[in-house]
């Protein structure tokens, strides 16, 4: 119940202030303009590229959602209003991360046919293991994002600590999030991939319960 | 009821607080005063289980180290920060602080509240274009309608108009009637001169009466 309250107060706060979708689509639809019109490659090199292509602007597209979503926080010094209440703390990360991933997933819907169409890829896929995985690596997208974005909340320098801390410890991520989709595409083996979903799910567990579990400690100052 | 003994904060090796220790009982107001810096608001916070310390205990109803979740729903924080969401409106802040409360009050005894805090012109508009008088006003009007035990006030007087410090008054009053103690940070010294209530000095890292 409590986390449904934050879900909703985090869904509120986007509706109300409508800077994360936005912020994020305009990165987004930006980046996918730029390289149709300046990259000259052949159709083969910019399927192969794609993918990675894809999870690199995701990435980029969480930084600046994640962000803004604890700047808010830091204003006013609003998240004192939840602190001062009784609730588990780990709800606040679910919270965050969950209406992180909606946002994120909402974006990709809207962003995903301009992309497929901007670079020219052909869409001749089987899109339920897509869809699943994608929708795994958002969500892993957003606990690594938010538990890091959580640390550094407290800190003088989040701006530039945020993005520092992160880069490294979600390059995994990104690696495992290429490689899925680029088998996906390439209708390549399960066998051949699994390592990749394994590393993906270990993702999920370890960062989805460290920050559930770590979230009182890192918000207390 | 509240009974904090022997708490020592240490910040980068600096020492903070130094085995502070701190009474208050049923009904008490008590004024903590201090210079800048001295680790007043550091010390709120470490009651109402916001920062962490290093050493010492905190006793609630003469239970030992009570779970945090126990703390904060009878110890209530008021910072001297505003603490409210700057898109929200204050009926939306109140009833979001409310309900993660679990405190049932309905629609209607908020907007009451609200209009005794002179609040009702902006019952729906964000708090972001609020002034600090009220913000304040806000902070006293959630206070007011919450259930708890202790509170803790940092500079809750500042901004405040003369028509403010008077409705301030009357909330101590009525929480001091319903058993409800406070423990205030203040610097308004008019304030301190005027009221008969314990002062306390927190200098040299430690509270002296």
């Amino acid at each position: 119940m409590d986390l449904l309250k934050l879900i909703n107060k985090e869904l509120r706060a986007e509706i109300l202030n409508k800077e994360i979708i936005i912020t994020m689509l305009a990165f987004g639809l930006s980046i996918i303009v730029i390289i149709s019109f300046t990259s000259n490659l052949s159709k083969q090199i910019i399927e192969a590229y794609a993918p990675g292509l894809f999870w690199l602007m995701m990435l980029f597209v969480t930084v600046l959602g994640v962000h803004r979503s604890y700047a808010y926080e830091k204003e006013f010094n609003a998240i004192d209003l939840i602190l001062t209440t009784p609730i588990d703390r780990g709800l606040i990360f679910i919270a965050k991360s969950l209406s992180g991933f909606i946002f994120i997933t909402l974006m990709q819907i809207l962003i995903i046919f301009p992309y497929f169409i901007f670079l020219s890829i052909d869409i001749n896929i089987d899109f339920f293991p897509l869809i699943l995985s994608t929708l795994l690596i958002n969500l892993a997208l957003m606990f690594v994002s938010n538990l890091i974005s959580g640390i550094s909340m407290r800190a003088r320098i989040s701006e530039i600590l945020f993005p520092v801390i992160l880069f490294p410890l979600i390059s995994p991520l990104i690696i495992a999030a290429t490689n899925i989709t680029n088998s996906i595409i390439n209708q390549a083996p399960y066998i051949e991939w699994q390592v990749w979903i394994y590393l993906l799910i270990s993702i999920l567990i370890v960062f989805g319960l460290s920050g559930y579990a770590l979230f009182d400690f890192i918000l207390e100052e | 009821m509240l009974h904090i003994d022997s708490i020592s904060k240490t910040f980068d090796g600096k020492v903070i607080l130094d085995n502070v220790n701190l009474k208050i009982g049923n009904s008490e107001l008590k004024i903590l005063k201090g210079k800048n810096g001295s680790g007043k608001t550091t010390f709120l916070k470490i009651i109402a289980s916001l920062m962490s310390y290093n050493n010492g205990k905190i006793f609630f109803n003469n239970i030992e180290n009570c779970k945090k979740t126990t703390l904060r729903k009878n110890i209530f924080y008021l910072g001297d920060v505003p603490g409210f969401y700057k898109f929200l409106s204050p009926l939306q802040n109140i009833e979001l602080g409310l309900s993660l409360r679990k405190s049932d009050v309905p629609k209607e005894k908020i907007i009451l509240t609200l209009k005794k805090f002179e609040l009702s012109n902006y019952i729906n508009k964000p708090v972001g274009i609020f002034s600090k008088g009220m913000l304040q006003r806000l902070k006293f009007a959630y206070a007011f309608l919450l259930d708890w035990k202790v509170g803790l006030l940092d500079e809750p007087l500042n901004g405040l108009d003369d028509e403010g410090v008077k409705l301030f008054n009357e909330c101590i009053k009525i929480w001091i009637e319903n058993k409800q103690s406070v423990l205030l940070v203040t610097h308004n010294t008019d304030y301190i001169t005027n009221s008969n209530y314990d002062i306390l000095y927190l200098k040299n890292k430690k509270i002296s009466s």
